[in-house]
């Protein structure tokens, strides 16, 4: 089999845990991340200070060394995951910190009033979130969102050093058999573009949806 | 004797250093329309926002038929000064979302009773219309209909036409007088005078959080005696005075307490001199002689209109 063939094949194995680590990651992140901007919003000066700073921590730790200290370190706290699992856990806590920043700012965009008048109108608070607050700032939060998509699409290479067996861990391993680093590297770094190119493009599709459904107009 | 349907007890409200409420008694009868005046500042809205619960209070208490009313448990509906509607939805969709969420109507229901609120507020033809493709005014009326949808006790209005221009004030104006003709309980905040002079029973003048004058509407607004708020009504009425004659002529008789009528006065649309002293009485600051010595001193905004024809043959045919 030729290098090409090789590194082909490579991507084909390797793409569709990418692609299903980092869709699992952002569902579970925009979750998680959408309870903790609601928590910090809604909850209190205490919830928003014990949140905020578990958000700080997740920001200013570098993620390689997170998905390090979640592998080889939970263990030690009874936290024995696969590396996939480890992998998928990493970065939903890594994308739920910088989403739910994205999700405070929505809510602060939207004046104050509009949460007065449902809730003198009889609505309860989690009501308000889900048929008003986020439906009116989806469509100014997702450009946002969509930015850190295609952050943490990249991110996911970095679960090549925990041995998830994802795009750059099966092409870096045709790199290392035939010494062909720089037409492996050529073909991670055209695989991992297109991907981003994909997401701007969904992106961009459901922006679209979303103006039709919040404004009425296209 | 009954209670009193709203009775609002030594309100206080103070945030930092800043007394906002201080001490404000206010009792109101079912069925009765409150106009709230004041300088900016002066409580006015906060008062609502008391009333309605939707700011602590740091003193006092507020009852409407002898509970304190909780935001959300129907007692209480508000209307704000920025209509507050929800931009996502449609104007029928902002009124029937409560009555699916909270009465629990089902869609059908919902969008029916929505339908048949909007018609009474002039806006069934724009029930599929988002806010952004509506007029302020419109907005407004949408928001109105919202809050009497779901059939609240009290309705409080603050400042419901401070960001609309003229015309657009005067659609939104008649929707409320028509309600406070079908003996539902207000309160309005507005610095539309002659509204409020025309459509409450009563009137509280606010300065500082606290209440300075209250009596009923004609009291108050022609037989000022209270220096802060005599200084008050001469502002408004000097600013009303510099207005041109509205073109074309208005309807012969819009009732002798509307704004119109301020501005029917003979003299009104001439030249004003300047504001007069504390002595001086807004007779003079209109250009009209000033009230006789044994009268109490006098505000045009409630005296009797003098027929258009009279004075100006262009207007009132």
């Amino acid at each position: 089999m030729s290098v090409v063939q090789e590194t082909l094949w490579a991507v084909a194995r390797g793409l569709p845990l990418t692609v299903g680590i980092w869709l699992a990651s952002i569902a579970t992140g925009l979750l998680a991340g959408v309870l903790v901007a609601c928590a910090r919003h809604f909850g209190g000066w205490a919830v928003n200070a014990i949140l905020a700073t578990l958000v700080e921590v997740v920001r200013g730790v570098p993620f390689v060394v997170q998905a390090f200290l979640l592998y080889y370190g939970g263990p030690f706290i009874g936290l024995d995951l696969t590396p996939i699992v480890a992998g998928w856990l990493a970065l939903s806590v890594y994308a739920a910190a910088y989403f739910s920043e994205v999700f405070r700012a929505g809510f602060r965009a939207i004046p104050p009033g509009h949460t007065e008048a449902a809730r003198l109108l009889g609505l309860r608070t989690n009501q308000t979130i889900t048929r008003i607050l986020l439906p009116e700032m989806a469509l100014s939060v997702l450009p946002a969102l969509a930015n850190l998509a295609v952050i943490l699409i990249k991110e996911t290479a970095i679960l090549s050093i925990i041995t998830v067996p994802e795009l750059t861990f099966t092409v870096q391993g045709v790199g290392s058999a035939t010494f062909a680093f720089a037409q492996t590297m050529a073909a991670l770094a055209i695989s991992y573009w297109l991907l981003v190119e994909l997401t701007a493009w969904a992106a961009r599709r459901l922006e679209r949806g979303i103006a039709r459904a919040t404004l009425g107009t296209a | 004797m009954t209670t009193p349907f709203l009775v609002a007890e030594k309100l206080e409200r103070r945030v930092g250093d800043t007394q906002i409420l201080a001490g404000i008694d206010l009792s109101v009868n079912k069925g009765e329309v409150v106009g709230l005046i004041g300088p900016s500042g002066s409580g006015k809205s906060s008062l609502l926002r008391a009333i309605a619960g939707l700011d602590p209070l740091t003193g006092g208490r507020v009852l409407v038929e002898g509970r304190t009313p909780v935001p959300g448990d129907g007692t209480v509906g508000m209307v704000f000064q920025q209509f507050n509607l929800w931009p996502h939805l449609t104007a029928g969709e902002n009124v029937a979302l409560a009555l699916r969420l909270v009465r629990k109507m089902t869609r059908v229901e919902a969008t029916e009773r929505a339908r048949a609120m909007l018609d009474r507020v002039g806006l069934l033809k724009l029930a599929d219309r988002r806010p952004a493709q509506l007029s302020g005014g419109q907005q407004q009326r949408v928001a109105i209909a919202r809050t009497l949808a779901m059939e609240p006790r009290l309705i409080l209005f603050d400042e419901p036409t401070a960001s609309l221009d003229p015309e657009l004030t005067t659609e939104v104006l008649d929707v409320i007088r028509g309600l406070a003709e079908t003996g539902m309980t207000m309160l309005v905040v507005s610095h539309e005078m002659g509204f409020v002079a025309s459509v409450s029973t009563r009137a509280v003048f606010l300065d500082h959080g606290r209440v300075l004058v209250e009596g009923p509407a004609k009291a108050v607004f022609r037989d000022a005696e209270e220096p802060r708020l005599r200084r008050f009504l001469a502002t408004y009425l000097q600013r009303v005075a510099w207005a041109p004659d509205p073109e074309p002529a208005p309807a012969p008789d819009p009732g002798p307490l509307t704004t119109f009528a301020l501005l029917q006065q003979p003299g009104a649309a001439e030249a004003v001199p300047p504001p007069a002293g504390p002595e001086g009485s807004t007779m003079s600051l209109l250009g009209l002689p000033a009230a006789s010595p044994a009268a109490p001193s006098g505000f045009s905004l409630l005296d009797p209109v003098p027929d258009p024809n009279q004075k100006d043959p262009k207007r009132g045919a």
